[in-house]
């Protein structure tokens, strides 16, 4: 809608049917007479549609006299004859108009009070009381009520046991949040008892939270040995306590393996396949990647693809197969390179036996055998790592 | 007399460069492919149909126009805009009229 239109659609036009003998005659004297007409359109051999402003459109009587023409409202269109029409369902307008403004009106009171963090009824009630002089209650007008930093200072000089108190409006909701002061938590309960050595090993380093440690670092203790006694004090001012701390100690292991001189590796040439198939519920059709050659040897990677609408899974999957062309290749080692292969193999699966905080500090090859084209390696580790166990 | 003016005026035209609708009062007509037709400086609508128009011009001339889905658009004493699908403009001399 260009500038102009919506000029003519606000001030309202008519469309017209013009019929006559002396049509043209009309629409020059129209001109002449600087009428504001547009989009004028023959229908027939005599007749023509024609938009006229309506100011024109009631001078256009003596013309249509002059000429002999007859003419024939089609449409009235405009913001003018919009509004008129509106004001013919006046009712539902008004209607609408006292909603938004009951709307307004009711959103202006408090319809509920919440209160949060007191559990007691007596305490709910007192606040419940206080909150009321203070104008919060339901049905009250929230302009009137009092600024929610003095609500909070109120209650908060209320309640003694109260740290801290929020107050604000949701919608017509005023809440008020309590925080009562609590008291700190009791510690978990550790039973009376000793701490022993779990396995054999060197003491390297404690750390006593409670009891009495009964070793030192760099000597020797067997499993079951108490390491730290949970007892504090000594004769007849002793007192139990449940003994609490960490023992390290360095621990021996050993470790075997053997590994083959000769080493098969498997090497991907480049060549891939892609099938797809189409999984439902326990069966699988293959929907794509017919008629190719199939390799010697190969490996193979699938991935599945589960079809979901929304986030409800389907039992329907795409699932891709991607088969690898591969071949294999025998590497021959030789003895440094396969023993450094079994070291590193060896200490992979120490590592995996032990825990995470534990730390293999020394390594030392025991014993090293070729024979029958393999290399059997002893090796024994020390580890540091917590050797306490509560009995 | 008269036609000494004329005479005058034409001379002004071809010396001083002057655009000749204004000079002369010829009409001006602008169109835009066979869709749109601005006729500027007429004296009104003498034929108005569905195929075909006719416009009276301002030196007496008259301006045929040959087509189809004629509208006229905007007709003011100035300037008329026809659309429609436009396929034939003919242009009759007054002196043609006068004698016919």
């Amino acid at each position: 809608m260009d500038h102009q239109a919506l000029v003519y659609w606000l001030r309202g036009y008519v469309l017209i049917k013009i019929k006559g003998k002396y049509i043209e005659r009309l629409l020059n004297r129209m001109m002449i007479e600087r009428f504001d007409l547009w989009n004028v359109v023959p229908l027939s051999d005599r007749e023509v549609e024609v938009c006229l402003t309506t100011t024109d459109f009631f001078k256009l009587r003596p013309l249509l006299k002059e000429t002999s023409c007859q003419m024939q409202i089609i449409k009235k269109i405009g913001l003018p004859f919009t509004l008129r029409q509106l004001g013919q369902n006046k009712g539902y307008y008004a209607g609408a108009l006292i909603f938004v403004i009951l709307l307004y009106l009711g959103s202006n009171f408090i319809w509920t009070v919440e209160i949060e963090g007191l559990s007691s009824p007596e305490q709910k009630k007192e606040v419940q009381e206080l909150l009321a002089d203070l104008g919060i209650a339901p049905f009250k007008l929230k302009q009137k009520a009092a600024p929610p930093d003095e609500v909070k200072r109120a209650v908060l000089g209320q309640f003694e046991e109260a740290t801290w108190a929020g107050f604000e409006y949701e919608g017509t909701t005023a809440r008020l949040k309590v925080v009562l002061k609590s008291l700190p938590e009791q510690p978990e309960a550790v039973p009376f008892g000793n701490l022993v050595a779990a396995k054999k090993a060197v003491v390297r380093d404690l750390l006593v939270e409670s009891g009495t440690p009964l070793v030192k670092p760099h000597q020797l203790v067997r499993p079951g040995e108490v390491l730290v006694l949970g007892e504090i004090g000594s004769g007849e001012t002793s007192k139990q306590v449940p003994a609490k701390g960490k023992v390290w100690g360095e621990v021996w292991y050993m470790g075997q393996i053997s590994i083959p001189m000769e080493q098969k590796r498997t090497v991907l040439t480049g060549e891939v396949m892609d099938n797809y198939y189409l999984r439902l519920g326990p069966f699988q059709f293959k929907i794509w990647g017919f008629g190719q050659e199939p390799f010697a040897s190969f490996s193979r990677f699938t991935e599945e693809h589960p079809l979901s609408v929304w986030s409800y899974k389907l039992p329907i999957a795409i699932v891709k197969e991607k088969i690898m062309e591969s071949y294999q290749v025998t590497e021959r080692l030789d003895k440094k390179e396969a023993e450094a292969l079994g070291l590193r193999l060896a200490r992979e699966k120490m590592r995996a036996q032990l825990d995470d905080e534990a730390e293999i500090v020394d390594e030392n090859i025991l014993k090293k055998e070729y024979d029958s084209g393999k290399v059997y390696i002893k090796i024994h580790y020390s580890v540091i790592e917590e050797i306490s166990k509560r009995n | 007399m008269r036609k000494l003016q004329q005479k005058l005026k034409r001379w002004a035209v071809g010396v001083m460069d002057l655009p000749p609708d204004l000079i002369l009062d010829m009409p001006r007509i602008t169109m835009i492919g066979p869709l749109q037709m601005y006729v500027e400086n007429h004296r009104g609508v003498l034929v108005f149909s569905d195929q075909e128009v006719r416009i009276l011009l301002s030196n007496q001339g008259q301006l045929l126009v040959r087509g189809s889905q004629f509208i006229l658009r905007k007709i003011l004493p100035e300037e008329v805009l026809l659309e429609g699908r436009i396929r034939e403009v003919k242009y009759i001399e007054p002196e043609k009229i006068d004698g016919g």
